[in-house]
């Protein structure tokens, strides 16, 4: 199969003559080292303390790493977060994507405000969302509530303290990341292509299937990476949502670190995940190109 | 689907795979907020044809394309292709080809999918596709370019998928909206001569938008001139270029010089157009002593020359304001007593000194101009 052709290299920048090369050296080192002794001290140096504790506590070695393989409660946990996570992702992407796809087939006054609606929710925590659901979701909530004066059910839905719940919440938190980056991917999508494949004879649904669809793949797959990676490291929602019966990773690790201060436990599932949302990405990377994902090329 | 044994092969390309089909627009009207893009349209587009719909951007030739298409319902008014009425089909059920200006290629496939696709929706076989792909391919002559991606494609090779995508099929009628637009002149003219080509060698019926003049002029058998909504007048390309009806095609289509003024008889019972002390001779047509005329006529049908004629034609006096030298023609501006007058005549052997300022006579016989309704 063909490929395109090469991505030419930026020009070189005009070098600026003006300010003479050493203060050119210098401007640059500034530059280069500030973000870099932040970089160092905030991120990389707990990052090594991390890897560095979770084969050195409680004794030196993989010790902790062979416990998440054997521990059946541990891996629970990691079925669980797993469940959770690539059920959420699903849920989030199509709905993420039917409101892209929606928001971009409006009329523009409707597109404002339905991308005011989207944004806004980004500046509501986390935290009262999940408060909010509870208050929607618990036993005598407003959803029950209504349920049952509707004649609809006799007995209370169990809508929160377990996977339900959590995923309730973790959707609800997620579809806006899922849409903006299929927004941005729709966008670019010539929107003649669609009448163009049914003027050559495809039904609406054709159309979809074999020119949207795939246009739009580069949006889908950055939206997954960012939903999935994002999914993984969930705290708050499943911590209300779940009413400690649904245990995700992060909880666990919390628990491991601040509870039983099982350190080394702690740190080494951190590493895990780590390490798998990288893989993750190496893979997904020499599958796709990330400069097309992310409109670079 | 019973097949006839033999399938078409790449050998058999110069010969004609579809046979045309008349498609018929009665009274079709189409209102965007209470303007009518369409002004109850009536045409009857003879099978195998080449028809241009030429007009202004905003005319509505687009709208009535997109509605022959099944992309725009009309108000009003119905289409048929041979008496069959196809008003109400969606636009992937009429089997009509089109090329979108633009071209609309699919980026995500390559050369050959993109041409593959419409047989590809129709469930084709597998060997019939890549018989006929390879047939459209050797058509527009992109055989060796399959393989490739739209975007690797230069401006012509990419109009030449889209017209073997809009082939493939062997639909009814083929329909391109502005298909040469994007491409520069000289591709352009190149295409012209192609697309004329094709046109014959298939024998179908091609509908064909366009705002450029020259490309209505010189493919078609047929020339629609819409204006709001409307057509103006139609006809083959020479009979509109040589009779326009109204002020507005002979400005449209060509160039032209208008002079209005009174109907008068010169002694010997002539027909003359007057305007304050200048006559000049009407073609023969009826026309009535006292009527307000309007008469075009065409800058090259106009000579420029130092002293009046003495045979009896036309002529008009004008102080030459300026000229362009286009290499074959030169064009010149001449101020008279009718307003600015444009004259152009070939370079090659002409004698004329051209000065700035200088008093000419534009000349010409009466049989060059053309009496029209002044639609302003």
């Amino acid at each position: 199969m063909a490929v395109a052709g090469e991505t030419v290299a930026a020009p070189a920048p005009p070098r600026t003559r003006l300010l003479g090369a050493e203060r050119v050296n210098l401007v640059y080192w500034a530059l280069v080292l500030v973000p870099l002794v932040v970089l160092v001290v905030f991120y990389i140096y707990p990052l090594s303390r991390v890897l560095l504790i979770s084969v050195t506590e409680p004794r030196l070695g993989f010790g902790n790493y062979v416990r998440i393989v054997e521990s059946t409660g541990v891996r629970r946990v990691i079925w669980t977060t797993t469940w959770i996570c690539l059920v959420t992702s699903t849920l989030s992407l199509v709905l993420g994507y039917l409101l892209a796809y929606a928001i971009l087939h409006m009329r523009s006054g409707w597109q404002t405000w339905m991308m005011v609606g989207v944004l806004l929710s980004f500046w509501v925590s986390i935290l009262i969302r999940a408060f909010a659901w509870i208050t929607l979701l618990q036993t005598r909530g407003l959803v029950n509530n209504f349920l049952l004066d509707a004649g609809l059910i006799s007995q209370p839905l169990a809508l929160i303290r377990n996977e339900l719940g959590v995923i309730i919440g973790m959707v609800h938190y997620m579809v806006p990341y899922a849409a903006l980056p299929l927004l941005a991917s729709m966008r670019s999508i010539d929107a003649r292509l669609v009448p163009a494949a049914r003027g050559l004879g495809a039904r609406p649904l054709q159309g979809f299937l074999y020119v949207y669809l795939p246009l739009s793949l580069p949006g889908i797959i950055a939206a997954s990476i960012l939903v999935l990676i994002f999914s993984l490291g969930f705290f708050v929602t499943p911590a209300l949502l779940g009413g400690g019966r649904v245990i995700m990773l992060a909880e666990y690790i919390a628990l491991q670190v601040n509870e039983t201060l099982a350190w080394g436990l702690g740190t080494a599932l951190a590493s895990s995940m780590l390490i798998t949302v990288f893989l993750m990405l190496v893979v997904l990377a020499r599958a796709v190109s990330f400069r097309r994902l992310f409109g670079a090329a | 689907m019973h097949h006839p044994p033999e399938r078409p092969s790449a050998a058999q390309a110069a010969t004609p795979t579809a046979t045309g089909h008349s498609l018929s627009v009665r009274g079709a009207t189409k209102l965007y907020d209470g303007v009518a893009a369409l002004d109850n349209v009536s045409l009857e587009i003879r099978r195998g044809s080449f028809l241009t719909l030429l007009g202004p951007s905003g005319s509505g030739k687009t709208t009535l394309l997109m509605t022959i298409a099944g992309f725009t319902r009309p108000d009003s008014g119905r289409l048929l292709v041979d008496d069959r009425d196809v008003t109400d089909l969606e636009p992937e059920k009429r089997n009509f080809g089109m090329v979108f200006q633009g071209y609309a290629l699919f980026p995500h496939l390559t050369v050959a999918r993109n041409v593959a696709f419409p047989l590809r929706i129709r469930g084709r076989s597998r060997s019939e596709i890549r018989e006929r792909v390879q047939w459209a391919l050797d058509l527009v002559q992109l055989g060796h370019l399959a393989g490739r991606y739209p975007r690797q494609l230069s401006g012509g090779q990419q109009q030449r998928v889209a017209l073997a995508r809009a082939l493939v099929f062997e639909p009814e009628v083929l329909l391109l909206d502005e298909p040469l637009s994007a491409l520069d002149k000289t591709l352009r003219a190149d295409l012209q001569w192609e697309l004329k080509d094709l046109h014959r060698r298939l024998g179908m019926t091609f509908i064909y938008v366009t705002h450029d003049q020259e490309e209505a002029l010189s493919m078609s058998d047929e020339i629609v001139i819409i204006r709001n909504g409307r057509v103006v007048q139609k006809g083959a390309p020479l009979e509109l270029y040589e009779l326009p009806q109204t002020r507005f095609v002979a400005g449209f289509l060509g160039k032209s010089n208008f002079l209005s003024g009174t109907v008068r008889r010169d002694p010997a019972g002539r027909a003359m157009l007057t305007a304050g002390s200048v006559s000049i001779h009407l073609p023969d047509g009826p026309s009535h002593e006292g009527d307000k005329v309007l008469l075009a006529v065409r800058p090259e049908k106009i000579a420029v020359a130092a002293r009046p004629p003495a045979d009896g034609r036309n002529a008009v006096r004008g102080a030459l304001v300026d000229w362009n030298y286009y290499g074959s023609t030169t064009h010149c501006r001449l101020d008279t007593a009718f307003g600015l007058f444009h004259a152009q005549f070939g370079t090659w052997g002409s004698q004329i000194d051209l000065a700035r300022g200088r008093d000419m006579w534009l000349v010409w016989p009466k049989e060059a101009g053309v009496v029209v309704v002044d639609d302003g």
